[in-house]
């Protein structure tokens, strides 16, 4: 076995216990708890969507408490100001200090951690919603003039809330692409549902334990960069994206009727970032097909636009999602067949 | 050593993946040669089929030809489209990458040859698969086509093709264009024969005008079958008008002459004759009588005639009488040409006469009559003046002696006179003498000949059938030959001697006893030679098919009485039945 090998099952390894950790106090909920851990493996930032009580600031909550990294949460409402996101120069009091330095020093946001959660983030102005952009995309904030660069690892995990519209400002798409995925938050079956009461209802809730630091998320997350892409599944990842575009050529007719923009580049770097973080959870130093349909919803979902024609239709990006990864080979047409016979 | 390295240096990855890609890209050549060759199939059969439809009905041996040319042709097409529509690595990878699900380390580790870890998975699949893990199909479901398809070329070479149905057209219906036809040209003279009645006259001008009618019909166009019964009328009246020597109401008077004749053992033959309307037999045993040395026959058959003469006077046959008076006058102008011959011939003493002579007397035929006569003219024309002199006083003192033996109306005698002797055995030797209903009889049967030759000009005989058939009327029923195709003899002789084409059984050989017992069951036909391409001739045959009612060797029997061969088409029209017999075919099938 080589060296490369051992580090990759040693991730898979790493992974596997984290995501039992978490399901020590998060029920159920497998997919969300992958992709959830995919985006952070992958060093992307996620958006979770569901309704309220399903558990999502209790996922991010324990995530954060299994890895031993500087946790933040923001609240969002609608009075929230940017600088109660990033922070802002406060008056020094203290005379020594102040003959020290500056008459002003920083008071750090909640943005300055490692694991920063937003929760219910479509609650904020977009004023507010936009100073998240910056730190998202650059893992850096300007505060009265001054760049500050946001701690490594940095990932934004929020949260929001489909059903109440009212008094709600929805991201802008530019901020929606900053999420590397987007992960729906399905209603727990009955037996997930049995199980969060057993637990919630009782005297003791069970903490989880720290499993990983610092260092050992960047390395897990050099790692996934080094996950080898084969170019005919980087070309596949392509093809998903390009058929994406109602405008090309080879769209499904569900993309043409009901979407008005397709995903982008960020697109496909999310969908092959995604896919090796699939296979560094499974020990494999490579990417197959099968990794890229994995991840093809959480990470295209949130990146089409739909026409007025699909909106009225009801078509929702995952039928989208669905249509592109039935209609788009992944093979040549030729091996596709032999492969049926 | 590099990790993707086996010990002895060699990418285990590599190898593995090069001899699994060959035998990938073989069974998929394999697999698209198998297509080429079930189109192929495909496309000959629609071939053979169309040929079969519109061009010709193919042999086992080119039904068989076309399979495999077609199977050949697809095959090499599609051997050069799956070579050149082969697999790339990247393509073969993809497939050993499904099939082994392998989560795309083959590709990769072909597409990266640093991705350590996706070769050494992909090797360790490729090395861990069985064959039948990667196999390529090469039989599909659709390659049952190629058996049934290879079945069915099989069985169609067992098919006979389809016996061909040549549809009938109405006999003779075709229209016939002649111009220029010169035997119906000749026909029309009979106007100009000297009859023997006004009858007989006004017979042969309608005789010669519907020959010129006909002749003028001909050359506009008429119908084959009116053509054919036009000739044939035409064939039957010169025919029939040989025949009316002593009939209608001069048949009681033919019989009594015949009858006295008859009464006379001389002239028995002659009698017969005289019944068969045998003009020119009739004279030829007269003539025999007449050139005879001996004059008691020649006597008995002068009485006989006068007898049958007055016989047939008697009984209102005038013209039986007359021709009968003629026969005996002529009887009388040869004995005495011939008592003449033979007195001057026993007054020279000559070699070749003396040979002339003895022939006379050994067969007395007027040709030796003539012969003779030539041969005095050259002896009287070495003689000299004086000897020519003697010669006519002998012949002058000869003649006084038998005065009274000659009656008016004989043949010319020898001149008394030396000079005109020689001019008159000239004569003699040039003259040939006949009556007047022989000239009729000769003109009338080269009439006949003329009408059939028109008949068959109208009509021609097929190959191989027999010839026009007709031979002297009187002698019909031993001359009319049976040719192998319903065909009719060749032309009979004057003496009744059967024509060519005739089947009359000349032969003395034992036609008793029988060839070897054969069963047909085994009799197989060995005839391989190749079918013309295009429509099958008429009559040819191509397959076998078992007999059937109505059906000859050629012609599929199409109802009760079958189709009609070609050949069998207005045979009654050109057979030589009487014209009676036609009538009452055209009354049935014409009514």
């Amino acid at each position: 076995m080589t060296e490369l090998e051992s580090k990759l099952r040693q991730a898979a390894e790493t992974i596997k216990t984290l995501k039992a950790a978490i399901g020590t106090a998060v029920v159920g909920q497998h997919n969300v708890l992958d992709e959830v851990l995919f985006a952070v493996v992958a060093g992307g930032h996620a958006l979770l969507e569901g309704a309220p009580g399903l558990g999502k600031t209790l996922l991010v909550r324990t995530l954060a408490a299994t890895l031993d990294l500087r946790y933040s949460r923001i609240q969002f409402t609608p009075d929230l100001m940017p600088s109660d996101v990033t922070g802002t120069n406060v008056l020094v009091l203290d005379p020594e200090a102040r003959a020290k330095g500056s008459a002003f020093a920083l008071e750090r946001g909640p943005i300055f951690g490692n694991i920063v959660l937003a929760d219910e983030i479509n609650r904020a102005t977009p004023k507010t919603q936009s100073a998240l952009l910056e730190a998202m995309a650059e893992h850096a904030v300007t505060i009265a003039g001054t760049r500050h660069a946001l701690p490594d690892p940095f990932f934004v995990l929020a949260t929001e809330n489909p059903i109440e519209m009212e008094g709600t400002y929805p991201l802008p798409e530019a901020q929606l692409d900053r999420f590397l995925f987007k992960v729906v938050v399905p209603s727990p079956s009955e037996d997930e549902l049995c199980e969060v009461l057993a637990r919630t209802t009782g005297r003791e809730v069970p903490a989880p334990a720290k499993v990983l630091g610092r260092e050992a998320v960047l390395e897990l997350r050099a790692l996934c960069r080094d996950v080898a892409v084969a170019a005919s599944v980087a070309r596949y990842a392509a093809r998903l994206v390009r058929a994406s575009e109602p405008t090309s050529a080879e769209a499904p007719p569900v993309v043409k009727r009901g979407l008005r923009f397709g995903a982008g580049v960020r697109g496909a770097q999310s969908l092959v970032l995604g896919a090796k973080a699939v296979a560094l959870s499974e020990g494999r130093g490579h990417i197959g097909f099968a990794d890229i349909a994995r991840v093809a919803k959480p990470a295209l979902r949130h990146r089409m636009i739909r026409s007025f024609e699909g909106e009225a239709e009801g078509i929702d990006t995952d039928t989208v999602v669905d249509a592109l990864l039935r209609d788009v080979p992944e093979r040549p047409k030729s091996v596709d067949a032999e492969v049926r016979q | 050593m590099s990790s993707n390295s086996t010990a002895d240096g060699t990418d285990p990855f590599n190898h593995l993946f090069a001899r699994h890609a060959w035998r990938a890209r073989a069974a998929h050549v394999l697999r698209r040669t198998l297509h080429g060759v079930t189109v192929g199939l495909t496309l000959a059969g629609a071939s053979l089929a169309t040929t079969s439809h519109f061009l010709w009905s193919p042999r086992p041996i080119e039904k068989v030809g076309f399979g495999l040319v077609g199977m050949l042709l697809g095959a090499g097409v599609a051997t050069v489209i799956a070579r050149r529509r082969a697999w790339t690595d990247v393509e073969v990878a993809l497939f050993f990458d499904r099939r082994l699900g392998t989560h795309e380390a083959i590709v990769t580790a072909l597409e990266l040859p640093g991705a350590t870890t996706a070769r050494r998975a992909g090797g360790l699949a490729l090395r861990s698969a069985s064959s039948l893990a990667l196999r390529v199909t090469i039989l599909e479901r659709r390659h049952w086509a190629l058996a049934v398809g290879g079945v069915a070329f099989l069985l169609a070479t067992r098919v006979p093709p389809p016996a061909v149905v040549v549809p009938a057209t109405a006999p003779g219906s075709e229209t016939l264009v002649l111009t220029n036809v010169k035997a119906l040209e000749r026909l029309e003279h009979v106007a100009v024969l000297s009859a023997r009645d006004d009858g007989q006259r006004e017979r042969l001008l309608m005789i010669a005008k519907e020959a010129r009618k006909l002749r003028e019909d001909l050359a506009k166009g008429l119908a084959k079958r009116d053509a054919q019964d036009r000739t044939a009328r035409l064939a039957d009246a010169v025919r029939a008008e040989r025949l009316t020597l002593g009939s209608g109401e001069e048949r009681k008077g033919l019989e009594h002459a015949i009858a006295a004749l008859e009464r006379e053992a001389a002239t028995r033959q002659v009698a017969k004759e005289l019944g068969d309307h045998d003009v020119d037999a009739m004279e030829r045993e007269l003539e025999r009588h007449a050139n005879a040395r001996e004059a008691g026959d020649r006597e008995r058959a002068k009485k006989a005639l006068e007898a049958a003469e007055k016989a047939a006077q008697a009984a209102g046959a005038s013209g039986v009488a007359s021709s009968v008076a003629e026969e005996r006058e002529l009887l009388e102008r040869r004995a005495a040409r011939a008592a003449a011959l033979r007195e001057i011939a026993s007054a020279l003493h000559s070699k070749d006469v003396s040979e002339k002579l003895a022939k006379l007397d050994e067969s007395p035929s007027d040709a030796n009559a003539r012969e003779l006569a030539e041969a005095l003219a050259e002896a009287v024309s070495k003689l000299s003046k004086e000897e020519r002199e003697k010669l006519a006083a002998k012949l002058a003192e000869h003649h006084a002696s038998i005065a009274g033996a000659r009656r008016e109306g004989a043949s010319p005698a020898p001149s008394a006179r030396a000079a005109d002797l020689e001019r008159s055995l000239r004569e003699m030797a040039r003259d040939e003498e006949g009556t007047k209903e022989s000239a009729r009889d000769d003109a009338l049967a080269g009439a006949q000949k003329d009408a059939e030759e028109a008949a068959n000009e109208v009509s021609p005989n097929p190959a191989g059938s027999g010839g026009s058939g007709h031979g002297d009327p009187r002698t019909a029923s031993s001359e009319i030959g049976q040719g192998p195709t319903a065909g009719r003899a060749g032309l009979g002789g004057s003496s009744g001697q059967p024509g060519v084409g005739s089947h009359h059984d000349t032969g003395r050989g034992n036609h008793a006893g029988a060839t070897e017992h054969l069963a047909s069951s085994s009799f197989k036909a060995r005839a391989q030679g190749p079918l013309r391409p295009g429509p099958q001739m008429p009559g040819s045959t191509t397959a076998w098919r078992p007999g059937e009612a109505g059906g000859t060797a050629d012609v599929r029997g199409t109802g009760a009485l079958g189709a009609t061969s070609s050949d069998e088409l207005s045979g009654t029209e050109r057979s030589d039945v009487p014209q009676e017999y036609r009538d009452q075919v055209h009354k049935y099938f014409r009514p």
